[in-house]
């Protein structure tokens, strides 16, 4: 494995332009730099010792994947984190937290630990048996930000889409666990929720949450092709649908100010930048971008184990983030993502100024009243 | 490392590592040595943070006091070995010196040695300024790092090198902290003391235009001198095919680049992608692996040099009276042979009355082709630093490596 990392990493060409990392832009040292990474990497293979303190750094990155836009030779950056954590982890590099999120989840199917037999609490309508759409919750709105997926269930109702949902039968999608390289226990969640997909005879997966949508969409099929099974499903972030939902059916004009925060891992990882941007256009909301947006924007901190791992790191970049969004001075920070949501909050209130942060999911939903 | 020394880092920085593993992270920089000059390159004994010039200035007092080198570092994105810290010693990282301010006045960028060139001209542009030169590496690298460096960049053809557009530097030596005329400290890599802040002279913003042009070496050299871009590079029919083939462009043959800043009849789509890529020159190294010479040439020369190279991906930018020459030498592998080849163009380069764009470590010992003053800056070195403990082997040769190098150079022939 580690050959075919260095096939990459070698390829570096030192020239900092990876300094746009979240990571690097708060701790400042180069071990936290992709580059620093990069150039570690290949001393590893020239015989410098490896230890926990180096693999601490590794798992210090939240695979938002802002270093491999700047990248000038396009270095596949993500993957190669990924797959360097998989060499990690292989070798025992486990980090504690990472590893009670793997027991947590193998007890209860979710990180948070939660019970599993509550993860349908949030659900307040009735579902489609029937439909052959599938409403992926995910486990942050499952249990954390619950008002993301009864928003969304409730527009898909007023809009007459049926949709069916796995209850306490989803499980987690395995995100935290193919970013930390915990392949073991990704690919156990991947064959379990493919099981459950089939059963129900579903053809169309829709995610609230940008992680889960980047690892079935992205994650799943190669993890399909591997135990050989045919991966036919239509995978889709509810932003996909709004677009659609918004355009056939009448909504009240909106009239405030808001920013939009792209979620790593449905931007820079999915590519999809506009049609948040449309939706939030057709609402008649006042769209102020941060200096950072798009390809470049600049990550909330929680992702890729970071939050969990790393806190006090995580709330440092999702503080940045927030301090972005208050210098727009708009009355709300959307997103298209329960993780992102749930951290850009926290960030906010370390600050005295406010802003209302909301999934773009919340206000489609309000403005159809 | 005594004791004592450490625990007086300890005691008075905040940030600062002794880590095995951080410190061989503050040891490298863009080249990639031949072995038989990697053994002779140290390690950081130490990686300090400074925070502010004074504490820059209490790591100088602390250099002196334990008789400790001491090497500053900007983003290290050169390739001249100036950051290598070649015998040890306390690494000054700067990239914690990054604030500034602007004095719309006078039209000044006052800013501290760690702030990235491109941080600046976004919040420059926002007043209506912009820098008028600025590096080709301005997404990464420092103030204090460029003006070390010394050498040209976007913006040279009108506003000439960094040396011409930085009206005084703020430097701290072992006798404190004092602003002072650039000469003595641009191009010199902190050997004569440490930038710790600097005035850059700026421009009225106005949008770059930029057209592109079908001309050989011959045509753009007449063109770029009769017309008003601030900035011209010529791209190889070499250079221009891996260029195609990264990018998917499609260009023919060699083609100039230039830029205004008012409007002009011309290609303004290729213009506009060259104009884009201006800050990747090496992106080409996705489809080959290559290793980089860069060579200032006389004008008159320009086109006799070229001739030479035409079997070689390379670039020409062109400055207010000269032009730098960047060649891409294509490499299965680095090694001894590569640097022989590359000092092999270096010496094509100097027949033709040209010399290498920088001395860092690996040309110190061509420091008198590079700098007019050598001798005064010599004499000044010793004046200001008697126990030659800043940047030691930059600008100035010590040791094994630049003797090394000098007898590969004359093995050599061209």
């Amino acid at each position: 494995m580690l050959i075919d990392i260095l096939k990459n990493s070698s390829l570096c060409l030192r020239c900092n332009y990876c300094r746009v990392c979240p990571v690097y832009s708060v701790e400042g040292w180069e071990s936290a730099s992709p580059r620093g990474k990069l150039y570690v990497i290949n001393c590893i293979e020239n015989g410098f010792p490896l230890n926990i303190e180096i693999a601490r750094e590794f798992f210090k990155c939240t695979t938002c994947g802002n270093c491999e836009v700047v990248c000038q030779l396009g270095i596949p950056l993500v993957s190669l984190w990924e797959s360097f954590r998989r060499y990690l982890n292989e070798r025992g590099y486990l980090l504690p937290i990472h590893r009670k999120l793997k027991e947590r989840t193998l007890k209860e199917w979710n990180p948070y630990g939660e019970s599993r037999n509550m993860r349908a609490n949030w659900l307040n309508v009735k579902i489609s048996k029937d439909s052959d759409l599938l409403y992926f919750a995910g486990c942050t709105a499952s249990y954390r930000t619950v008002e993301i997926a009864k928003s969304t269930v409730e527009l898909f109702k007023k809009v007459g889409l049926d949709f069916n949902y796995a209850g306490v039968n989803e499980y987690c999608c395995g995100s935290p666990f193919f970013r930390t390289g915990q392949m073991d226990i990704a690919e156990k969640l991947f064959l379990k929720n493919l099981k459950i997909w089939k059963e129900m005879k579903v053809k169309k997966i829709v995610t609230s949450c940008a992680g889960c949508y980047r690892t079935i969409a992205k994650d799943y099929p190669i993890l399909a092709e591997k135990f050989n099974y045919d991966f036919d499903f239509e995978v889709l972030h509810t932003v996909q649908l709004l677009e659609e939902i918004v355009k056939d059916f009448n909504s009240s004009k909106l009239s405030f100010k808001a920013t939009y925060h792209d979620p790593c891992h449905l931007g820079r990882h999915m590519d999809v930048y506009d049609e948040p941007r449309r939706i939030i256009k057709k609402l008649g909301i006042d769209l102020v971008e941060m200096d950072r947006n798009r390809e470049k924007a600049f990550c909330c901190g929680a992702g890729g184990g970071v939050k969990s791992q790393f806190k006090d790191l995580s709330f440092e970049i999702g503080k940045i983030r927030a301090n972005e969004a208050l210098k727009t001075n708009a009355d709300y920070l959307l997103s298209c993502c329960p993780f992102c949501k749930l951290h850009l909050s926290q960030s906010l209130s370390f600050f005295d100024k406010k802003m209302i942060v909301a999934d773009l999911v919340e206000v489609v939903n309000k403005s159809m009243q | 490392m005594g004791s004592e020394f450490k625990r007086e880092i300890e005691k008075k920085f905040r940030r600062f590592s002794f880590n095995d593993f951080q410190r061989m992270l503050y040891s490298y920089d863009l080249s990639e040595p031949p072995k038989i000059l990697k053994r002779f390159i140290g390690i950081a004994d130490v990686v300090i943070q400074p925070e502010s010039k004074e504490e820059v200035y209490e790591i100088l007092k602390l250099a002196r006091k334990y008789k400790k080198h001491v090497i500053p570092r900007g983003a290290a994105t050169s390739a001249y070995g100036g950051v290598l810290p070649y015998k040890g010693g306390i690494v000054v990282d700067f990239t914690r010196l990054n604030s500034f301010y602007v004095d719309e006045d006078k039209k000044l960028l006052i800013s501290q040695a760690g702030v990235v060139w491109w941080d600046a001209q976004r919040e420059l542009v926002k007043k209506g300024l912009s820098l008028r030169v600025y590096p080709t590496s301005a997404p990464s690298s420092t103030v204090g790092g460029w003006i070390g460096q010394g050498g040209y960049g976007i913006g040279s053809l009108k506003y000439g090198s960094i040396a011409n557009n930085v009206d005084w530097v703020e430097v701290a030596d072992f006798n404190g902290i004092k602003i002072r005329d650039p000469s003595k400290f641009v191009g010199l890599e902190g050997t004569t003391g440490f930038i710790v802040s600097a005035a850059i002279k700026l421009k009225d913003y106005k949008e770059d235009v930029a057209i592109a042009l079908k001309a050989d070496v011959e045509d753009a050299v007449r063109f770029v001198y009769n017309s008003k871009a601030h900035t011209a590079i010529f791209y190889s029919k070499k250079y221009v095919e891996l260029l195609n083939s990264v990018m998917n462009f499609d260009i023919d043959k060699e083609v100039l680049l230039l830029a205004f800043e008012c409007d002009v009849e011309g290609d303004r789509n290729l213009g506009e992608k060259l104009w884009e890529e201006r800050f990747y020159p090496f992106r080409i190294r996705k489809v080959s692996n290559l290793v980089c010479v860069e060579v200032i040439l006389p004008l008159k020369e320009l086109i006799g040099f070229t001739k030479k190279i035409l079997d070689i991906p390379f670039t020409i930018s062109f400055a207010k009276q000269n032009a730098v020459v960047l060649i891409f030498l294509p490499v299965e592998k680095m090694s001894y042979g590569i640097w022989l080849k590359v000092m092999k163009l270096i010496k094509v380069a100097e027949k033709y009355g040209g010399k290498v764009y920088s001395s860092g470590l690996w040309f110190s010992y061509k420091s008198d082709k590079i700098f007019p003053n050598f001798e005064v800056l010599r004499n000044y070195k010793k004046e200001v630093d008697e126990y030659n403990l800043l940047n030691p082997g930059k600008v100035f040769p010590i040791g094994i490596v630049p003797r090394l190098i000098k007898i590969a150079d004359k093995v050599v022939r061209c």
